[in-house]
């Protein structure tokens, strides 16, 4: 151990978390250090506790029992929009988007939350810097400068997932939680959104639920296994394909 | 690339223009262009503090409209802001004499109409601040427009109750009209003259509300209108934005009740009742709520069936109910909702889509697809 007080070596760190709903634990006793960087993705079979391990991370749910740190700052009582600004910044399992405003909006709404509590709000945008070039940059990196002027509600799924990951882009956070950003894409989609993951992991820690294993395995850093509740394993692909507890749990017949 | 909004200023001048010309569109209203009758205006004034009457109802719509229309949040209660707005003045400007807890308050007459406008505005925000503070963190939902709805029966029941301060059921009468620096002391006991005054406070306020919910406050508003989740994980302080918001929309039903009290020279409780909080409600649907003129629009609108059909028949209400369901079942979207209905689909399908499932499928993809052009 270094004498000085390193930077945190890990981007999220739960002692003995714990949520439980009506006496059924979702998420039971779980202590675990996720590292700075890299694509870091939780599997499990259906009611492992990967949601809910997401929402105890990003503020939606408080947790029964246990701390949350990010960056050796405990963040167990902070509420969403304070993690937010902290640099967390996650997408929901369902598309979670203003879908009544143009996708234009979608997004601008998103940079300009960086100026909360900064900016006067009652004054034009204009004085919030390179918001609209911030805005159009974002656009362009997901794909949807050209139809920035139509509805959110108005595109694809596969488009409206997209625009989520652009709304959890415009803060620049360090930590993405991504939940089965992949859920129900066609194939090209899919490929379309890897890549854009694959793009805008340096630099960042990604945190990812995903249920498409082939991606999963391609583009993961390391793999965390959960099972009612618990970690069962963590490790490289490689380690985790060979790994015989998780062959059984959960792989089985998809390996 | 943005949406298609129009430019702010021809807003604001179709607004003024609106209001020049309101009074002509009251039962009864009429122009005078005969030089030799004494007007000096240009309206018959029979009905003119009808149309004062809409403006003031207006401004009470709009405030509610911030908050219903824009941020998403029913308020059943916001006529305590009316009523409030409209006691502060009437007692400033009537004077009063109470004892309460061992203290003698006490207060002589006064004229000066700012001064009320500044009272009514300081009791609204505190109150406001004081209720939105207690409520926004503890609510949302049908919880939120009954506990708006249980805080205006409290204020109503003070009005109603309080006889020593308030009158009672009775109210307070005989307010004197403000007097207007560099004016005859009674130019605004004129009919005319105090619609003038009014518009003139009511294109300040439209304007202010105007300015508010097109700029990146307002936004933020609509963000939580859509979806209040996403926006707080964006990193707003929703609470702090839906507290702003309550106390920003209660400050135009103030002005309108400031306004009422000297159109009436008289106030009563009812100003603060559970009639006057869901009239509000049905002028700003019928008139197309979260659209800017909308609300104005629905108060114009109630006002005008009132009148009319009141002095042919004793159940008026009734019409005014029919009307409000045709609108509820046939345009959700109110009178000026419709109006952006046929600018989007035309008129002809417009009709179309009220009666046919296909139609509207039909007319959502025309509409969807520019905006798919050029995709990726």
């Amino acid at each position: 151990m270094s004498v000085a007080a390193p930077a945190a070596s890990y981007a999220f760190k739960t002692t003995n978390l714990t949520r439980s709903f009506a006496g059924f634990k979702a998420v039971n006793d779980v202590s675990i250090e996720i590292p700075r960087g890299g694509v870091r993705t939780i599997i499990g079979p259906n009611g492992a506790g990967k949601t809910t391990f997401f929402n105890l991370l990003s503020g939606l749910l408080p947790p029964s029992n246990g701390h949350v740190f990010f960056e050796e700052r405990d963040i167990t009582d902070l509420d969403p929009y304070r993690r937010a600004r902290l640099g967390i910044a996650r997408s929901f399992q369902i598309t979670n988007i203003f879908n009544k405003l143009t996708v234009y909006e979608n997004v601008r709404l998103a940079v300009q939350a960086n100026y909360d509590g900064k900016a006067n709000f009652f004054l034009p945008t204009r004085r919030m810097g390179d918001l609209h070039a911030r805005t159009a940059e974002i656009l362009r990196d997901i794909g949807l400068f050209d139809v920035s002027g139509g509805l959110a509600e108005n595109l694809s799924h596969g488009d409206q997932r997209r625009l989520e990951i652009g709304l959890v882009l415009a803060r620049d956070p360090q930590v993405l939680l991504l939940d089965e950003p992949l859920a129900g894409m066609s194939p090209t989609e899919t490929h379309a959104t890897v890549e854009l993951i694959q793009r805008i992991s340096p630099g960042r820690t990604i945190l990812l639920v995903e249920h498409d294993i082939d991606v999963v395995m391609s583009i993961s850093t390391t793999i965390t296994v959960m099972q009612t509740g618990q970690i069962l394993a963590v490790g490289t692909p490689d380690e985790i394909r060979a790994n015989e507890a998780v062959q059984r749990a959960y792989l089985g017949g998809l390996a | 690339m943005k949406s298609r909004r129009a430019a702010p200023w021809i807003t604001l001048v179709a607004i003024a223009a609106g209001l020049i010309l309101l009074p002509l569109f009251m039962p009864g209203g009429s122009l005078d262009l005969n030089p030799l009758s004494g007007n000096r205006f240009p309206f018959h004034a029979g009905f003119i503090d009808l149309a004062t009457t809409v403006l003031v109802f207006a401004l009470f719509a709009l405030g509610f409209n911030m908050l219903f229309g824009h941020s998403g949040e029913l308020s059943f209660g916001h006529a305590m802001f009316f009523s409030i707005g409209a006691y502060a003045p009437a007692l400033y400007t009537k004077g009063f004499k109470v004892d309460i807890a061992g203290l003698h308050l006490h207060h002589d007459a006064t004229n000066n109409g700012f001064i009320a406008l500044v009272l009514a505005l300081g009791f609204v925000l505190l109150w406001a601040f004081l209720l939105a503070r207690l409520i926004v963190p503890r609510s949302s939902g049908i919880y939120y427009s009954m506990i708006t709805m249980a805080f205006a029966q409290v204020i109503y029941f003070i009005t109603f109750r309080w006889s020593e301060l308030t009158g009672g059921e009775d109210g307070i009468q005989g307010i004197a009209r403000p007097v207007l620096p560099g004016l005859p002391a009674n130019w605004l006991a004129n009919s005319t003259h105090f619609y003038i005054f009014t518009a003139v406070v009511a294109f300040v306020a439209i304007a202010a509300n105007y300015w508010i919910v097109r700029s990146p406050f307002g936004s933020v508003l609509h963000a939580l209108r859509e979806n209040r989740q996403r926006a707080r994980f964006l990193g707003y302080d929703v609470n702090r934005y839906r507290v702003n918001a309550f106390v920003l929309s209660a400050l135009f039903p103030a002005v309108g009740g400031w306004l009422w009290t000297y159109l009436q020279q008289a106030i009563n409780p009812d100003a603060g009742g559970i009639d006057y909080s869901g009239r509000v409600v049905m002028m700003s649907l019928l008139g197309g709520i979260g659209t800017f003129v909308g609300p104005m629009i629905g108060a114009f609108v109630y006002w005008d069936i009132q009148n009319s059909v009141a002095q042919q028949w004793k159940y008026w209400p009734a019409a005014l109910g029919a009307v409000f369901v045709v609108f509820v079942l046939a345009a959700p979207a109110g009178i000026a909702g419709a109006f952006v209905a046929f600018q989007r689909y035309g008129f002809a399908n417009s009709i179309r889509r009220l009666f046919s499932r296909e139609a509207r499928l039909e007319t959502d993809l025309a509409e969807e697809l520019p905006a798919r052009e050029g995709g990726p």
